[in-house]
């Protein structure tokens, strides 16, 4: 079967297609996906275990699978059920309404009603130009912020939302040659969720009346470190994560964060090693503690710091550095300077990549503790936090964390802006910014990969991922791909460009 | 006859300084499909392979465990469309003479099969299982299970909770928040006839939750609810403690968030178990195996092949497949569970070392995983709380309700609208499949306001149609319906049914406005569409906009 039958087929035949070849995630697609994953699917070699999109994501996909398997009945017959006259498509209606698809996309539909469109058409001959005209508060400026979508005879629409965490609305009008509008309804108005974390860090907790009955021997244990009452209400500010002593000396006081817990996270050389390891398709038995660390090579998240060590750093290549173990070391230092605020930073970032889903290796020793005063490399996360790959609804951006960029900092220190230290009455306000560069990307996991020229270990399944400090200016990453017997090539080249401008 | 009550053997609980706690939540919901009107419906068979294959295997497992003497808690959603067919009579009998022509079935494999062993064995299996199936149901529960539910709540080992009246989603549905509040009040006092109290939790459908749904909640005394992970991550405070802690609501409801780490773990494509190859493959069915004209018998009217439930194959990779091997998968399910618990308690020792207090893991999954997509997933079950209790001292199961009434204080923050569907928000619900949907959702729900409104104190007939568009409304909301049109499968039953609702609901619409209702038809449609007998369309009053 070629491309071209099967796009003769209809959705639902593909869909049976792709159920039987157990195409993961084919719900999802749309009737062209279809096309090509049962395409890809029927062509591929049944021994070559070619990597595909579904093995670099593990997102919770059979979910989807498993809700719909309820309604399966193997049958793709007509339904027998019949539908009752009395449908109508349209309510002859005056009404726009607004819904949220996703923090990045909203929805409008809208319908009007045949008096109204008369009395346009009488007023203007011409063709009539309806605009939906979407405005909302942009929470950047504080502004009302507006732009217009000719609608072209459709009666609803996918709106991309520039912003998010804001509020919108729509109305539909006309637009005159110069531009005036004239609106003819205005849609409800609609909370776009943000996306991604609160900035809002002060906390507040319910205070419960202690019942006898309910403190049980679990209750006393869970009392000590049960944050304080209402009544001692109090605002905390965890840290934006930068080392800055002064201001966080006293933090600890206020905050209650339990550094003490933060502190014994460092375990001893030695102690049980959490890590989760699937379990391999013909392998019977528990994985047992003992035998995780030998394991921990296949891991994925665990093993990008290991991937990027056996990288050799280029010294005819300043504008691109690769991390060695002797730059976690320098970020060490970097952050022992100031313990106490990174533990907090450190505290918030972990709980938030705990909650996504990362798994943390314990192991002591030397990288291991880098990895758990800093929680996971910023690489692992970012990867972890993108929706494809962990199922977490789009929180691509992690708030506040500092030490993997401080890290990335071009000369190895953060860009950080310390303003009015002298003009303000010694405030201390400051900010900071970086960004980095995370390159990834599957073959067959015995070919020949080179990355700048550097030839590149592969991980078993044949994936590989670099994280990189981005500097200012064009970045060239041209990687290319030789397979085992250096017959078949081929090659990918990115060039990524970053502008940095201070304001 | 009535029900057997078994013996709960003393439970000696062994005292454990537990360092955290794991709740299992399982959400069984089936959109209502009942059709009288027809002498068989395909479409019935999704309630018929449930029962058989997921809620009778829970309720036997959770009955063993008791009977066992093993400590567990579970927290089970019970749908009220689910709720109500399991309690109608016309589907009990149904599903009877359904479970008989299986058990037929069965009964001509084991001949046929009889010169092949490993087949043999199996038919053998199927009939067994169906055989007490049907003792199960016909007579130890009379034919309604939902009793056995109720027994083990009221012992203390599960906790059943509700969901959207008709599985309606309602961060879409919000749009008219009296539409959206209709089903959380209908749902609630659902529960309360069939449970004698009020539910303490909710499983709000699909996950869907935007703030101000907890005032609903609130208004009807729900303790709490969930979300998924960034549901907690995004609120806003931060919440401190992740998804390992619950938040309370401004309005006092608590809200619990999703673990990542160990739903991945049954439901990632690469590393959840119920895609091993020893475990059976649900797409392999005789319905499409065997010769026609020997299944013919028992199809249905139209005579296509569908799925009988009849699988002999395992799963065994993407190639040739091979025969299933009961005692291999029993294995491998008793190995999962095994790892399951093994993984939980790493992750408790850390994270109870980590936030210095104890963490709760909650695991939601679709209860039809188990059994029916996943055939060994109650077993699964039964090994894991089994593991539980014997094998280790860091994990309790605990039910939400229970936690929250060991939290001296509980962080105040409003989660951030989410739903557990694809890419966290309502993609899969509002999509260029669906989307045409929400249109006539949104105008039935407003006309009904409006009628709601116009006869605050309506009686007789016009009482009686407005009760039936209450109805037909909520029927229409049900997110299977826009979900399966995204899917692919059964696209049109789903079609149909949106429409066929909408269309019921306009034609009492106007026949209650123009003050002409025809009593034949309307007592027609009450019979077919009759959830919620004693719906009060007067929940649909409020202040229009």
């Amino acid at each position: 079967m070629n491309k071209k039958d099967l796009g003769q087929k209809n959705k639902k035949e593909l869909v049976k297609l792709a159920r039987d070849m157990r195409i993961s995630g084919r719900s999802k697609l749309s009737k062209s996906e279809l096309v090509v994953a049962v395409f890809l699917e029927l062509n591929k070699n049944a021994s070559s275990n070619e990597p595909t999109s579904k093995q670099l994501s593990e997102s919770l996909d059979v979910q989807e699978e498993v809700e719909d398997s309820k309604y399966y009945t193997g049958s793709d017959n007509e339904s027998v059920f019949y539908v009752e006259a009395a449908f109508t498509e349209k309510y002859d209606d005056n009404r726009v309404v607004l819904m949220v698809v996703s923090p990045g996309m909203i929805y409008a539909y809208w319908e009007i009603n045949t008096k109204t469109l008369k009395k346009l058409g009488r007023r203007r001959k011409n063709a009539l130009r309806l605009m939906l005209r979407v405005s909302y508060m942009s929470v950047s400026t504080q502004q009302e912020v507006s732009f217009d979508i000719p609608t072209e005879g459709a009666d609803n629409w996918y709106i991309n939302a520039p912003e998010s965490g804001c509020s919108y609305w729509v109305e539909i009008g006309t637009k005159t040659a110069k531009g005036v509008f004239n609106s003819i309804m205005t849609s409800n108005t609609l909370d776009v969720p943000r996306g991604d974390f609160s900035e809002v860090l002060e906390e507040t907790w319910t205070a419960k009346e202690s019942l006898d009955g309910f403190e049980d021997e679990d209750f006393e244990e869970d009392v000590q470190e049960t944050p304080p009452h209402a009544e001692e209400e109090f605002s905390q500010t965890i840290p934006d994560p930068m080392p800055s002593v002064a201001k966080h000396s006293d933090s600890q006081v206020h905050g209650e964060l339990p550094v003490e817990a933060a502190e014994s996270d460092v375990p001893a050389a030695g102690h049980e090693v959490y890590h989760v390891e699937p379990l391999a398709v013909e392998h019977d038995a528990v994985i047992l503690p003992e035998e995780a660390p030998g394991i921990a090579q296949e891991n994925q998240h665990a093993d990008i710091s290991q991937d990027i060590m056996d990288i050799e750093p280029s010294e005819q290549e300043p504008t691109i550095k690769i991390y060695v173990p002797e730059e976690e070391h320098e970020v060490k230092s970097v952050a022992s300077a100031s313990m106490q605020s990174l533990k907090q930073a450190d505290f918030a970032t972990k709980v938030r990549a705990l909650s996504m889903g990362v798994r943390f290796d314990y192991e002591g020793g030397e990288s291991a503790g880098v990895a758990s005063l800093m929680g996971i490399s910023s690489a692992e996360l970012a990867l972890m936090s993108s929706p494809e790959l962990a199922g977490v609804g789009g929180s691509t951006d992690l708030g506040g964390w500092a030490p993997s960029n401080v890290a990335a900092g071009e000369a190895g220190k953060p860009v950080l802006h310390e303003e009015g230290a002298a003009g303000k009455r010694g405030r201390k306000f400051w900010y900071a910014l970086d960004a980095e560069l995370i390159v990834y990307g599957a073959t067959e996991s015995d070919a020949h990969v080179t990355l700048r020229g550097k030839p590149i270990k592969l991980r078993r399944d044949g994936t590989f991922t670099f994280r990189f400090p981005l500097p200012d200016g064009v970045i060239d990453i041209p990687v290319v791909f030789e397979s085992n017997d250096r017959v078949d090539r081929g090659v990918i080249e990115t060039k990524v460009t970053r502008e940095t401008e201070y304001r | 006859m009535g029900t057997k009550s078994f013996v709960v053997a003393k439970l000696e609980t062994p005292v454990r300084r537990n360092k955290g706690y794991f709740a299992l939540v399982l959400h069984a919901h089936l959109p209502y499909v009942r059709h009288p009107e027809y002498d068989e419906f395909l479409e019935e068979d999704w309630l018929f392979e449930a029962i058989t294959e997921t809620y009778i295997p829970l309720l036997q497992v959770f009955e063993k465990l008791i009977e066992d003497g093993v400590y567990f808690r579970i927290t089970m959603s019970i749908t009220p469309t689910l709720l109500s067919m399991l309690t109608d009579p016309f589907l009990q009998s149904r599903y009877l003479k359904h479970l008989d022509k299986l058990i037929k079935l069965a009964d001509k494999e084991v001949a046929r099969t009889r010169w092949d062993v490993e087949f043999h064995n199996l038919a053998l299996m199927y009939y067994w299982k169906f055989v007490t199936t049907r003792r199960f149901f016909a007579e130890r529960y009379d034919g309604n299970i939902v009793k056995g539910f109720k027994n083990i709540q009221e012992l203390g080992f599960l906790e059943i909770i509700t969901s959207g009246a008709t599985h309606g989603f309602l961060p879409l549905i919000d749009v008219n928040p009296t539409a959206a509040k209709a089903q959380i009040i209908v749902a609630c006092e659902h529960y309360k006839k069939h449970f004698g109290r009020e539910p303490k939790g909710i499983w709000l459908p699909e996950c869907g939750y935007k703030p101000g749904i907890e005032e609903y909640l609130s208004d009807c005394n729900i303790e709490y609810f969930f979300v998924d992970s960034h549901g907690i991550l995004n609120a806003s405070p931060r919440p401190k403690y992740g998804v390992f802690a619950p938040i309370s609501t401004p309005s006092g409801v608590a809200c619990f968030g999703r673990d990542q780490e160990s739903g991945k773990q049954v439901w990632s494509s690469n590393e959840g178990y119920p895609g091993d190859n020893s475990y059976r493959d649900f797409y392999r069915d005789v319905g499409f195996d065997l010769d026609y004209d020997y299944i013919k018998p028992f199809l249905h009217g139209d005579e296509k092949r569908v799925n009988l439930g009849i699988k002999y194959y395992k799963i065994t990779g993407k190639t040739h497949k091979r025969a299933y091997n009961p005692v291999e998968a029993l294995e491998k399910a008793a190995t999962h569970a095994g790892n399951f618990m093994f993984n939980r308690e790493k992750q408790i020792e850390y994270l109870y070392d980590f936030l210095g207090r104890k963490p709760i893991i909650v695991s939601p999954y679709d209860a039809e995983l188990f059994g029916h997509w996943w055939y060994e997933g109650p077993e699964w079950i039964n090994f894991l709380m089994r593991k539980i209790h014997h094998d280790q001292k860091t994990i309790k199961t605990i039910t939400p309700s229970e936690y929250l009434k060991k939290q001296k204080s509980v962080q105040i923050a409003t989660p951030s609208m989410s739903t557990w569907g694809y890419k966290g928000y309502c993609e899969f619900w509002l999509g260029g499949d669906n989307d045409w949907v929400y249109r006539h959702l949104h105008k039935a729900a407003d006309r009904m306001q409006e009628l709601a409104n116009l006869h605050p104190n309506a009686e007789g007939v016009v009482e009686l149609a407005l009760n039936q568009a209450a109805r037909e409304l909520l029927l229409a909301q049900s997110s299977d319906w826009a979900f399966i049109m995204r899917t692919g499968t059964m696209v049109e039953y789903a079609v149909k049914r949106t429409k066929t609702h909408i269309a019921r609901f306009t034609k009492l619409y106007n026949s209650i406005k123009d003050n002409r209702i025809f009593p034949e038809w309307l007592s027609e449609v009450e019979k077919i569409d009759n959830i919620f007998p004693d719906i009060d369309y007067r929940i649909y009053k409020g202040e229009s906009k």
